[in-house]
């Protein structure tokens, strides 16, 4: 393969398979650090406050919400969609860059699915608490009952999410674990104690990695790629319809499928960001994951970020061009209505902020670039909330419009979820790799003749063998 | 004579104790409905007594038990009783009394409980018609602060006594001294039968004096007629007749005397068509925007100081005498608007009519005057048959209170009022109160009048009670109890003949009284007797006659009451002009007005959750009095909605929110009486403040106005629970074609006026890729047409689809949060100019769309289309995601956000946050519940049904009968409820339907139709008498931003 | 089953591994495997193992969910039990593609995962012959199985060979 001479090498410091090995197992064989620890505790209590909350929620009913009889969605909605997004970078860098042969992708996707799973969980916790009535919540499921037997309605986008998420979480762990298991049985072989062998034997699957194992590996990682890719899409696809399909000026909006997806990416690529940054610098792993890794995910977020853009204003063309009156006034209301500031929050933080990632020097900035990726979380927070409610608060019948505000519950709940992300990720990376131990390995020498590392001397001869045998 | 045996067989029954104790909670086997249905014979013999009385007690029990839990048991009859089988509703025909407030009712009982009222279309004064009170009064059956028992008061306070206690306390009492001063102090007594008890009670008493007053008093008027017509009497009004009516400030269409009688006439002028274009035209001057002057073609706003001048202007224009001397409106657009109501009504002589809700004899000389000038007596209103809904007079108060402080008093009675909070004199009175020997309170709930007595032998509620009224002269009416006595309470008028010493029950009496007089020429008197009580009325054709027959009885009481309080006032009309320009040149600054809410009246239902959740027609704001400013008034002074403002008025203060109340005359504000009940149940405790105390009653009559008011701001800002916040149609991109206007004129010319764009929307129907479900066009396809030119607003609809549905009562707290669950709401829009907006309004429900988008969004499929052709919900599928909610366009879907009905699996709780206990949820109050109607549970959307039990009903009614359902066989709730017929409901497959007729009108459209939702129901165009320059609707009204946001 | 034993060669690089596993093949020594930390592209077609028809699977799996969902919904909103939601058709295909779609996904993943783990013999708790833990981390091992019947002459043959190959450890192990 073809490589060019300015492309910088994806793993600095000329390794050795044994020193990528000791490097990237650090972390899990070593003693947990009080930072771990701390930050582990913080967001395991924020966590639990907000299950606290959920509790008072399933306990008194949906009224300890702000909604009201005009604003039937608010926060609830607004944080399940803002999850999905993040997850969704996670299976996109894994699944569609592994398609295009990305091979730096490999220095991220573990944590960036790691993310997916997590962020889907965060999710999926919403539609459900967000039920008057939880306890009946398996209704939704269309299986044979005495009632007739009454089955779902097929015809309900939230019956459509029912089985989007619930497949996009089932895949995306699948996806996650086949290559997960190598790297557990990498740590398993390194393992010092009996019991420590005993536990990541039990969860490699007993992996031994040989020919044929590796042959299969491949297979059915390219095919879930595969999968995975068209999943992804319709996966927040499907969400827009929740909107896309209803009655309701700027919920009814045709362009939201893409719209929707694009502003996905883009917020996982700021979530997945965030996170790096931290984990490089903690887990001192700043030679796998480079600055290089940093300037790609920035440029997909120019490149989302103006999709976005675009499709905002898009929305206020349509509006304008339809000359309906009710289309309209939604969107004269969310740019100056009472929630003008949700708009306009949205509109720089989304729009506005990521052009400064055309100066090359701020897109390869680290401190730049994780304030940019909070705000870019920030600004879809915003993108959703402007969506729900500032549709729904004043829609066709004035006499019905009313005003949202949020309680302490939804708040907290809100918050809740965040600690549940953080703590599952703090876990996570103090058990397994966070990086792929074994893919990483595998593109060692991509970089070919700028290849000068201890394996060298064979991959010279490599090439000359190559040379003999054409 | 079988029914006397009937009744003492009844007797006997009660006097066993268990049985006693059982029939408090349920039943009464006192209705005769089957005096004349032949089983009379069968009704001696012992074996059916026995078994009778084993059957009752039997199911008293079990339904007894079966109360307790009424949503979750179903008790078997093991022996049926007569008159009930389980699940099949018995109606009783009756009359709705309260205070001088009538109305002909009708009383659903399920399984021996009133459930649910509806007007007697029988009635030739109501004619069917209701009001949000009368429906809610049986709410008040079953309130939890309802008198138990008798009490008396002694050192620590009141403590519960017996009958036999009270009685021979009492009676002691008046034995030792026959001749002892008593006082009976009682709001308007319109039965007939209780002025004879009265009556009776004096005789044995000689020196009792029977003094009537009303808390919201029309004695002016009372006075004006006594003086110039020789009558204390109101006239009876017929506003069907009137083709120009002029109203100065009398609120005839919400609480003016007989609001339900006058809508029924009214609407007669408004309901137009093709063939009958012609509407009356309607000028209303007042200073707030009253329910009826927002249904006014004509509305303008003047100070309360000048409704006089409004009068004399009027009279002068149409006598072309001088009377005004000069005296004008200030503003020359009204003075004109003012001299062209003249010309209308002088065009009109005898076919208009000018009434005036003002207590000032003066204004209401000037108003007979005018009426007389322009030869209306006869024509649109008479004395054939007075209105007898008002006979207190002022000075009765003034008159006991000096009697009372100058020991003049031994024994006073208090009946059916409560002056120490309503009265402005109440705080001399409570003190006086105590300078008597014994008093007296037969108040039903405890009052801050009744707490000052010694002795509260407690009422029945009407409900229970046995009784008569004569509304209007020679139309008499009849109440019967529909439910045994549910606590140790004894009728007003037993108390009385039993401590003068008649031996007879009251019900007795009252047969003996009618045939004596009513049925003197009538031959089998029970049976005349039993068929008047069987539709609840008797008003035959010579009603004359009978009028004379009660005269003596009623004169006791209007004899004694006059004689004490002759006119003071100038009984022509130029003194009564000069009494005016005095009293206008007296007043200056800011002035006040105090009305009547439509909701709580006078304050008798201050304890009612659903009157106090009834959003006011106007302002929309619930649970809740405050003072209304106008806009403009509001900006000058630096007031915003909400605010908290110190009221001064005659030296007195009380501290009150404002309202900002488009319409109300700058330079004015109103505040509404009836609130800040201090003695009072869960429901009332702490709504509102009581403005009574600020009332001027030094004069002869009320003064229900006052100037030099003064109004400072506290600093404070509070929530008013309020349930609509925006009130213009325009968004600032143009009017939203949600209601359509036009003018009588424009009507005229095309009858498609204001509906012209309608033909687009249906011609899109056409189009559409969808199967036709109701293709066949055979069965049934139910819907709905209202007529915006008919509904007032007045939410008569709103109470009855409550009471029919079972919707919970969420309070203020929950309001001010948007929660309210009301299936039925009255949406009200403001255009034009924000001083003096015009108004419309639009019954707002389910409009069960043929393509309903909140059908297609629900994941589980609990709601979706049945097909007859409504949306309908199924309460126990739904897992409450709220997504129908959010996709309705109309958003009449209402969720339960927290256990409201207290249905629920895990019992009723209240958030930490703490929703108010309003006395709903204890098992005394839901005895109300409609047993035909799930009460859902948290977690569940709720939405209007279109009443589906009673389509339900009366499909299997006419299966039963063998026969196909017709048109009119039964009618929703909120259509057997609207007093101005602007609903109807039917079935659109029936080519003969009174709802086909409707739909082919012009004036027929449809809601946001133009997106093919197809809704099911229609309303129809609001046409306004006035001239196509004065219509505003088009203009656009920047004030969306008055309301704060709730 | 009886015990297995093994001569088995390391190598420190993937390339060495290939060249080596060539030279043995052409010398007709059957090699019994190869283990290696991380799929070595080109070791299976030197080994002349035969493509996986895994994906194959995965695309059965696929169809038959797309199939499942499919008839389930059909049969449910047009014969079991047909509602009327907001007046659309009972026959609503366009309203049906998301949730088979997903379905469809589902499956593939699913089943093609299972497969993928019985293949390998890959379950919680199973107990792996591991020929040297640093197979797993940087070092690749080529492996000869041998039994009581082969000479040690042969044995010496085969280290010999491996020696040559480039080989950096030889060990004979025994499970």
């Amino acid at each position: 393969m073809f490589v060019s001479p300015l492309r910088e090498p994806l793993i600095l410091g000329n390794k050795t398979y044994k020193q990528i090995s000791d490097d990237i197992c650090a972390p899990v064989e070593g003693k947990p650090t009080t930072a771990w620890m701390i930050a582990t505790t913080l967001s395991g209590l924020l966590a639990l406050t907000g299950f606290t909350m959920i509790g008072l929620t399933i306990t008194y009913g949906i009224g300890m919400w702000g909604l009201n009889k005009t604003v039937g969605w608010a926060w609830d909605i607004t944080n399940f969609v803002w999850w999905i997004g993040i997850g969704h970078a996670g299976t996109l860098i894994s699944a569609i860059l592994l398609l295009f042969r990305q091979k730096w992708r490999t220095g991220v996707n573990r944590s960036a699915e790691a993310m997916t799973i997590f962020a889907v969980i965060c999710a999926g916790l919403f539609p459900i608490i967000h039920m008057g009535r939880v306890w009946l919540a398996f209704f939704i499921f269309p299986y044979p009952n005495t009632r007739g037997p009454v089955w779902a309605n097929f015809n309900s986008p939230l019956l459509w999410d029912v089985f989007a998420i619930s497949t996009y979480f089932t895949v995306s762990l699948v996806f996650w674990y086949t290559g997960l298991i190598p790297d557990l049985a990498t740590i398993r072989d390194r393992a010092t104690t009996a019991f420590r062998k005993k536990i990541y034997n039990v969860f490699c699957f007993g992996w031994k990695g040989t020919a044929k194992n590796w042959q299969r590996f491949e297979s059915i990682s390219l095919v879930l790629a595969g999968l995975s890719t068209p999943l992804v899409l319709s996966v927040h696809t499907i969400v827009s319809f929740d909107f896309a399909t209803s009655v309701i000026p700027g919920w009814h909006t045709t362009i939201f499928p893409p719209y929707f997806v694009a502003g996905a990416i883009f917020s996982g690529f700021a979530m997945v960001l965030t996170l790096m940054l931290v984990v490089r610098k903690v887990f001192n792993l700043e030679e796998y994951i480079t600055l290089h890794h940093i300037e790609s995910m920035n440029k997909i977020i120019i490149l989302t970020g103006s999709i976005v853009g675009v499709a905002y204003i898009t929305e206020l063309f349509t509006a304008w061009y339809s000359q309906n009156q009710y289309e309209q006034y939604a969107f004269l209301n969310r740019s100056t209505g009472p929630y003008w500031w949700s708009y306009w929050g949205m509109m720089t933080c989304n729009v506005i902020s990521p052009q400064l990632f055309w100066v090359k020097k701020l897109r390869r900035s680290v401190v730049f670039t994780f304030f940019m990726s909070i705000f870019i979380n920030v600004g879809m927070w915003f993108e959703r909330f402007v969506i729900i409610v500032t549709s729904t608060h004043r829609d066709y019948i004035p006499s019905a419009w009313t005003m949202y505000y949020p309680t302490y519950v939804e708040i907290f709940i809100y918050l809740g979820t965040i600690g549940l992300f953080m703590t599952l990720f703090l876990i996570f990376a103090k058990v397994a790799p966070v990086i792929a131990v074994a893919e990483v390995k595998s593109i060692l020498k991509v970089a070919g003749d700028q290849y000068v590392g201890p394996n060298a001397t064979q991959a010279q001869h490599h090439h000359d063998e190559h040379k003999e045998l054409v | 004579m079988a029914e006397k045996k009937y009744w003492k067989g009844l007797e006997e029954l009660n006097q066993e104790p268990e049985l006693v104790q059982l029939n408090q909670l349920e039943f009464n086997e006192e209705i005769p409905v089957d005096f004349f249905d032949g089983k009379n014979d069968s009704l001696k013999s012992n074996r059916r007594d026995f078994l009778k009385m084993m059957g009752f007690s039997l199911t008293a029990a079990t339904v007894a038990a079966g109360c307790e839990i009424p949503v979750r048991k179903v008790a078997p009859y093991v022996f049926k009783p007569e008159d009930i089988t389980p699940g099949i509703a018995t109606w009783y025909a009756s009359s709705y009394i309260n205070g001088g407030d009538y109305c002909s009712i009708l009383v659903k009982t399920r399984e021996g409980r009133p459930i649910k009222i509806e007007g007697n279309t029988d009635s030739k004064i109501t004619k069917g018609g209701t009001s949000a009170r009368v429906q809610a009064s049986v709410l008040s059956l079953y309130d939890t602060s309802r008198l138990r028992n008798p009490m008396t008061k002694g050192e620590r306070g009141f403590t519960n006594a017996s009958w036999d206690d009270v009685d021979t306390a009492i009676t002691g009492k008046l034995i030792a001294n026959p001749n002892a001063n008593i006082r009976i102090l009682t709001s308007t007594i319109l039965s007939p039968s209780t002025k004879k008890v009265f009556a009776k009670f004096t005789e044995k008493y000689p020196n009792t004096k029977v003094y009537s007053y009303d808390a919201l008093s029309y004695s002016g008027m009372l006075m004006a007629n006594m003086a110039s017509k020789g009558k204390a009497e109101i006239p009876d009004y017929d506003f069907a007749k009137a083709k120009v009516i002029v109203s100065i400030d009398a609120d005839f269409l919400g609480t003016w005397i007989s609001p339900i009688e006058y809508t029924k006439g009214y609407i007669k002028t408004r309901k137009i068509s093709k063939e009958n274009p012609n509407m009356s035209r309607h000028y209303q001057f007042e200073s707030r925007m009253s329910l009826t002057g927002s249904n006014a073609d004509y509305r303008v706003a003047v100070l309360p100081s000048e409704l006089g001048t409004v009068a004399l202007n009027l009279y002068d224009a149409i006598t072309g005498n001088n009377a005004s001397s000069g005296l004008k409106l200030k503003d020359e657009a009204k003075q004109n608007r003012l001299k062209e109501a003249a010309e209308w009504l002088k065009k009109h002589r005898g076919q208009s009519l000018v009434v005036s809700g003002c207590n000032d004899v003066n204004v209401q000389l000037i108003v007979n005057a005018i009426n007389e000038a322009l030869g209306n007596y006869g024509k649109t209103l008479s004395f054939d048959n007075s209105n007898m809904m008002r006979q207190g007079i002022d000075n009765s108060v003034k008159d006991l209170v000096s009697e009372l402080k100058a020991g003049q008093v031994n024994i006073l009675m208090v009946h059916d009022c409560n002056p120490v909070y309503d009265h402005a004199m109440g705080v001399d009175l409570a003190e006086a109160i105590a300078k008597a020997e014994m008093s007296i309170s037969f108040a039903g709930n405890m009052n801050e009048t009744a707490e000052k007595c010694n002795f509260v032998c407690p009422d029945h509620h009407f409900l229970e009670s046995w009784n008569d009224a004569e509304p209007k002269k020679g139309y008499l009416s009849l109440s019967q109890p529909t439910i045994k006595n549910l606590f140790e309470t004894r009728q007003m008028q037993d108390s009385l003949l039993a401590w003068c010493g008649v031996m007879t029950t009251y019900h007795d009496f009252m047969m003996q009284n009618w045939s004596d007089s009513v049925l003197a020429g009538s031959i089998d008197k029970s049976t005349s007797f039993n068929k008047a009580l069987q539709i609840g009325l008797h008003q035959p054709e010579n009603a004359g006659g009978i009028a004379l027959a009660i005269e003596s009885a009623a004169a006791i009481l209007a004899g004694v009451a006059m004689v004490n309080n002759g006119p003071a006032a100038g009984t022509d009309v130029s003194s009564a002009a000069a009494n005016i320009s005095a009293m206008v040149k007296k007043s200056s600054g800011v002035e006040i007005q105090f009305y009547e809410s439509i909701a709580i009246g006078d304050g008798r239902y201050a304890d009612n959750p659903w009157l106090h959740e009834l959003p006011d027609p106007v302002s929309k704001i619930t649970w809740d009095n405050y003072l209304n400013v106008s806009p403009a008034w509001a900006r000058e002074n630096g007031l915003t909605h909400g605010d908290l403002v110190t009221l001064t008025v005659n030296g007195k203060s009380v501290i009150v929110p404002v309202a900002i109340q488009p319409g109300q005359a700058f330079g004015s504000v109103s505040i509404a009486v009836g609130y800040g009940r201090t003695l009072i149940g869960k429901g009332g405790e702490g709504v509102g403040v009581n403005v009574y105390p600020l009332i001027d009653a030094s004069g002869d009559s009320v003064n229900y106005m006052a100037s030099g008011v003064t109004v400072s701001s506290t600093g404070e800002n509070v929530k008013l629970a309020q349930t609509q916040t925006h009130f213009s149609l325009n968004d600032g991109l143009g009017q939203r074609r949600i209601v359509k206007e036009t003018t009588l004129e424009e009507y005229k010319k095309n009858p498609l006026a204001g509906n012209e764009d309608r033909a687009e929307a249906l011609a899109w129907q056409e189009i559409t890729f969808y199967p036709d479900y109701f293709g066949k066009k055979n069965g049934f396809n139910w819907g709905m047409s209202i007529d915006l030119n008919s509904c007032t607003g007045c939410g008569a609809c709103v109470i009855s689809c409550n009471a029919e549905n079972n919707i919970p009562v969420v309070g203020k707290k929950e309001v001010i949060r948007s929660h309210e669950m009301h299936w039925m709401r009255i949406d009200r829009y403001y255009s034009g100019d924000p001083e003096n907006p015009e108004v419309v309004y639009q019954p707002m429900l389910c409009q069960h769309c043929e393509n309903a988008p909140c059908e297609n969004v629900c994941p589980v499929g609990a709601t979706n289309h049945s097909s007859e052709g409504y949306n309908q919900m199924a309460y126990n599928r739904c897992i409450g995601t709220r997504y129908c909610a959010n996709n309705c366009p109309y958003k009449v879907r209402r969720f339960n956000w927290f256990d409201y009905g207290a249905a629920d699996t895990f019992g009723a709780m209240n958030d930490p946050s703490g929703t108010e206990d309003l006395g709903m949820m204890e098992d005394l109050t839901r005895m109300v519940l409609n047993p035909d109607v799930t009460v859902r549970s948290r977690g569940v959307i709720e939405k209007c049904s279109f009443c589906v039990q009673r389509i339900q009903e009366a499909k299997l009614t006419a299966k039963k009968g063998n026969r196909e359902l017709v048109d009119g066989d039964f009618r929703v709730a909120c259509q057997s409820a609207c007093p101005a017929e602007a609903i109807t409901f039917g079935n659109n497959y029936d080519e003969t339907s009174k709802l086909m007729a409707e739909a082919k009108d012009e004036r027929t459209f449809g809601i946001l139709e133009e997106f093919h939702w197809m809704p099911s129901v229609m309303y129809k165009t609001k046409v306004r008498n006035k001239d196509k320059a004065d219509h505003k609707n088009e203009e656009a009204l920047d004030i969306m931003d008055l309301y704060n946001y709730n | 089953m009886a015990n297995k034993k093994i001569i088995y060669g390391l190598y420190e690089d993937e390339t060495v591994l290939i060249k080596a596993v060539k030279t043995v093949r052409s010398e007709g020594m059957k090699i019994d495997d190869c283990y290696t930390p991380f799929p070595v592209h080109g070791l299976d077609d030197a080994m002349g193992l035969r493509h996986t028809k895994l994906h194959s699977a995965g695309f059965v799996f696929g169809a038959t969910g797309t199939l499942t969902a499919l008839t389930f919904i059909l049969w449910i909103t047009t014969n079991n039990y047909p509602v009327n939601y907001g007046g659309k058709p009972f026959l609503s295909l366009p309203a049906w593609i998301p949730i088979t779609f997903e379905l469809t996904v589902l499956f593939a993943a699913v089943g093609m995962f299972l497969t993928y783990l019985y293949l390998n013999r890959l379950a919680p708790g199973v107990k792996p012959d591991i020929v040297d833990e640093r197979t797993t981390s940087h070092l690749f091992a080529m492996t000869f199985e041998v039994d009581d019947q082969t000479t040690d002459q042969r044995k010496e043959e085969i280290k010999r060979v491996l020696a040559a190959s480039g080989a950096v450890e030889i060990h004979e192990k025994e499970f």
